[in-house]
């Protein structure tokens, strides 16, 4: 018990965060995290010392959260994608010029945390939980392939799918905004300067 | 090779995770590919946006109450900035611990064979104490070897030791290095490194020019 009290417990914060990102509300955050410490609890003499701890706690976390998910679907209910900020979309500032560094640094300037989420939760969930491990976890792509249990290179191409979709929405996003100029083309890359609004 | 093959580099050049080669291979093409370099700036600021993002995010403290109550220890949690400061000070605790002493010449040497695997010794550091990837390395990374026992070695500073640690080409290869070594220091002064492969063949000291 005290092995388990010093080194998993002091993860918790971890482990609630890949479930709110997961979950994508706090709600079933919590019970994903009591459940992932349960069974945790109960199957820790499975754990291989050595190992990473973390990436055997989300392993589980996962494990959980796609039963879940799955038993949702077969029951016809859609996971819950609660809407908890208030949705204010940032207005462009008249004085630019702090900003134009590069066209880059000005849309992601502009971009809400809401923002990235929203565009979070467009995304399938096998891209969804790779984009978490690697980007919000820190996670290698090895450690990234051992908790979904798929190749290295499927999390790379799985990875680089899910950047390309919120690339494009987040794009989207500037055009909706007039941070970038709106265009009759379908959007099929990254910005490039002469796209940015400066005023 | 197509541009999603280059695409799917470039994420794995941004999330480091390219060997050596390939590192090198991929900023040769971004030189030449201008969609990719445009790529790239854009993937870069979202990858950056993306880590602002990360800690937006925490165990409600209702949350810690109920695992306190029912594990009977409460979860040490810090704000992410003190998880960091906290971090970088280990690292520097940890790498003060492992390093060897700077002054070689007040150790005493023998003279070995050690067989391993080259390895970044601060990224090694840093992931046997649950560091964060790469934390040790911020100014780069320096070679030292893994044997099969899980021992890390590193080379010393000098002249030879320099130039192994920092050649990013031997970066997994599979090595003999023979030489006088501290076994207390886990330090190697290298006379001679050659590839496993080639001295199992028994084809003799072909050494890695250098």
């Amino acid at each position: 018990m005290k092995e388990f009290q010093d080194t998993v417990l002091p993860l918790s914060n971890r482990i609630y965060r890949f479930a709110y990102r997961l979950a994508q509300n706090e709600r079933d955050a919590e019970d994903l995290v009591q459940d992932t410490l349960i069974r945790a609890f109960t199957k820790f003499n499975q754990y291989q010392p050595g190992t990473s701890l973390l990436a055997w706690l989300l392993t589980i976390t996962r494990s959980i959260f796609i039963n879940q998910y799955r038993k949702r679907q077969r029951e016809g209910l859609q996971v819950r994608f609660e809407d908890m900020d208030i949705d204010i979309d940032r207005i462009a500032p008249a004085n630019l010029s702090q900003f134009s560094e590069n066209p880059e640094t000005y849309l992601f300037q502009s971009i809400l945390d809401a923002d990235l989420r929203r565009a979070m939760e467009q995304l399938p969930l096998h891209y969804l939980e790779v984009l978490i491990l690697v980007d919000l976890e820190d996670m290698s792509y090895r450690e990234t392939a051992d908790i979904l249990n798929i190749p290295t290179g499927t999390v790379m191409s799985r990875l680089h799918r899910a950047r390309k979709s919120l690339q494009k929405d987040l794009i989207e996003l500037g055009r909706k905004r007039g941070l970038i100029k709106p265009r009759l083309e379908a959007v099929k890359g990254p910005i490039s300067e002469d796209e940015v609004s400066h005023g | 090779m197509d541009k999603t093959y280059w695409q799917e580099r470039l994420q794995a050049y941004l999330d480091n995770e390219l060997e050596p080669a390939d590192r090198k291979a991929f900023e040769q093409h971004l030189g030449s590919d201008q969609d990719i370099a445009a790529e790239f700036k854009f993937m870069g600021a979202l990858k950056k946006r993306l880590s602002a993002y990360r800690d937006s995010v925490s165990i409600p403290s209702s949350v810690e109450q109920r695992i306190r109550n029912r594990f009977g220890k409460p979860p040490r949690r810090f704000a992410s900035t003190w998880l960091i400061a906290a971090s970088t000070l280990a690292a520097v605790i940890l790498v003060a611990l492992f390093l060897p002493r700077l002054n070689a010449e007040a150790l005493s040497f023998e003279h070995s064979v050690v067989r391993g695997t080259i390895s970044c010794y601060g990224c090694e550091v840093a992931q046997r104490s649950g560091l964060e990837q790469g934390i040790i390395c911020l100014d780069g990374h320096e070679m030292g070897l893994v044997c099969a026992n899980g021992q890390l070695w590193r080379f010393a500073s000098d002249k030879q030791g320099l130039a192994i640690k920092g050649d990013q080409d031997l970066y997994k290869k599979d090595v003999e290095v023979s030489g006088m070594i501290n076994r207390e220091e886990r330090l190697i002064r290298v006379q001679s490194i050659a590839p496993l492969a080639i001295v199992k063949a028994g084809i003799g000291s072909l050494a890695f020019n250098r």
